[in-house]
């Protein structure tokens, strides 16, 4: 296991499980440039390995207070070209994480915004704790989340998908459990590494090669392996994110909180 | 060929003997069927071996299937099992170290899914005891399934190192392509109250009025236009890939492919020599 995959996201094995750990809380682990290249080159990294003795699932979590805020704002503010660009990388990290051959568990505390929400939707296990916040508040800085739909309708159903990102409504922990955007809820905030780090030790115990050979079924079955969706709903949020509208109301958004 | 001796009389030229040799060895059929008013209850009978799927049970249940799919006066179909369960799922104990064998009897077992989902009257799946994985796979591929709250239901196919690729196309359609996802890679079982919540089954009743919870579904559908019926399942399945065999072929290769494994057949022979 790589341990120097950049301070920005740190890779271990806690537990026996290689873990994918979000670490720069103090932008409560916002994703930039940097942030997107330090996770493409873990997931990279853990996509590489080889069946027999590989575990056959990987922990993606957040340090510090939230699992992740979504897009790097005050990059994207400094350079309006950013956003088109943070969008079409996370479809594409989103695919990468969905076509891993490893069962990937999120475990979720606190806010999972945005582009952080669309993550949890390539994880084949979410975690929540009943404080945690999810959805998709973007259009309030004129961006589409329809980027997040080929997975998060997977995960959801359409009519839950819809009302998701028509929307723009936060839900807690309880909530997104209920509306399956999280396969599991951790009974309090304490406990949640406790059921997330214990699922990923049943998961161990199963047929490494029968969960791998599941994993891929499933993404045939579902369509994660069309590169079609992903690129039309990428294209789309990434226009819509270049136009006028966008950067006019991610500077409104935005100015008031600087400084 | 050895004449028989003298000293030994010749039972089989006997025809009391032999008669009474064929009602011994004439097994009990695998699947009964009643019929009732439109009603055809199809059971599965194996009840010593909970309705363990084997070849032969699934190639009769396929049959069985067949014989009623043409029929006009057809309205409904209840899937039952006969006995304490359902159906505890494929009996691989009988096949163990012949993969060949395993490959074989998931590629009926698709069949026999498809011909169920595919029946122009709606199928309900009469639920008690247990219905382990291939045995939840006919669970789900029902348009209806009563079961009870302390049934046992789930796919613990990964635990045994298989995959459950035949069963997972009508889980998809279900409950959704995320939580099968997440129900199928976790495995393991959970109880009848679980699963209903969960969505594998459509109805829940106490266990002694589980009979009273199917009768009143089957007054309900009889009492729907047949064609109507007919056409809105045929709509349904063609809505949602059913009637897609390279997508079922498929899944039955897969999962033989991986039953044919060292991780299954290690991890099945520990399970049958602790059994």
């Amino acid at each position: 296991m790589d341990m120097s995959a950049g301070p920005l996201v740190k890779t271990a094995v806690e537990f026996g499980v290689p873990t994918v750990c979000l670490n720069d809380p103090g932008r409560r682990n916002a994703l930039g440039t940097a942030m997107f290249d330090a996770l493409d080159r873990a997931i990279a990294a853990l996509g590489s390995g080889s069946v027999d003795g590989d575990p056959a699932v990987v922990l993606l979590r957040g340090a510090g207070a939230g699992f992740c805020a979504g897009f790097d704002l005050a990059e994207a503010v400094e350079d309006p070209t950013r956003m088109a660009a943070f969008i079409r990388r996370l479809s594409h990290l989103n695919r990468s994480i969905r076509r891993l051959p490893h069962v990937v568990v999120a475990a979720v505390q606190g806010a999972a915004l945005a582009g952080g929400c669309a993550l949890l939707s390539a994880c084949d296990f979410v975690v929540v704790e009943p404080d945690a916040l999810l959805g998709y508040p973007v259009h309030r800085i004129g961006v589409s989340p329809a980027v997040t739909l080929p997975l998060l309708r997977q995960a959801v159903g359409e009519g839950p998908a819809r009302t998701l990102v028509l929307s723009g409504e936060l839900v807690d922990g309880r909530t997104a459990h209920r509306l399956r955007l999280a396969s599991h809820l951790a009974p309090s905030r304490d406990q949640l590494d406790a059921v997330a780090t214990q699922l990923c030790r049943e998961l161990l115990g199963k047929g490494p090669h029968a969960l791998r050979a599941t994993k891929a079924w499933l993404n045939e079955l579902d369509g994660s392996l069309d590169d079609a969706p992903f690129d039309a709903t990428a294209d789309a949020s990434a226009a819509l994110a270049d136009g006028e509208e966008a950067v006019r109301m991610l500077r409104a958004f935005w100015s008031p909180r600087k400084g | 060929m050895i004449a028989p001796s003298l000293a030994t009389p010749d039972l089989d030229s006997d025809p009391w003997h032999a008669l009474a040799n064929r009602v011994i060895l004439v097994p009990m059929p695998l699947v009964l069927m009643e019929s009732s008013d439109g009603v055809v209850t199809i059971t599965l009978n194996r009840p010593e071996a909970h309705n363990a799927l084997s070849l032969d049970l699934i190639v009769e249940l396929g049959t069985a299937v067949e014989s009623v799919a043409t029929d006009p006066d057809l309205r409904v179909v209840v899937l039952a099992g006969a006995g304490k369960s359902f159906c505890a799922g494929m009996d691989l104990k009988a096949v163990r170290d012949d993969p060949v064998a395993m490959g074989e009897m998931l590629r009926r077992l698709s069949q026999a899914t498809r011909q169920l989902r595919r029946l122009p009257v709606p199928v309900i799946a009469r639920v008690q005891g247990a219905a382990i994985g291939g045995g939840c796979g006919l669970m789900v591929v029902a348009d209806f399934a009563v079961t009870h709250p302390e049934a046992k239901v789930g796919y613990p196919e990964v635990d045994l190192g298989i995959c459950p690729a035949v069963v997972a196309p009508w889980l998809v359609r279900r409950i959704g392509a995320g939580p099968a996802r997440a129900m199928l890679l976790a495995g393991g079982t959970m109880t009848g109250a679980e699963g209903h919540a969960r969505g594998l089954a459509t109805h829940l009743a106490e266990l002694d009025r589980l009979d009273d919870a199917v009768q009143s579904l089957v007054r309900r559908l009889v009492a729907g236009g047949p064609k109507a019926l007919a056409a809105t399942k045929k709509w349904m399945n063609d809505l949602d890939g059913s009637c897609d065999d390279a997508v079922l072929d498929r899944a039955a290769e897969i999962s033989a492919a991986v039953i044919a494994g060292t991780e299954a057949q290690g991890r099945l022979a520990a399970r049958f020599a602790s059994a």
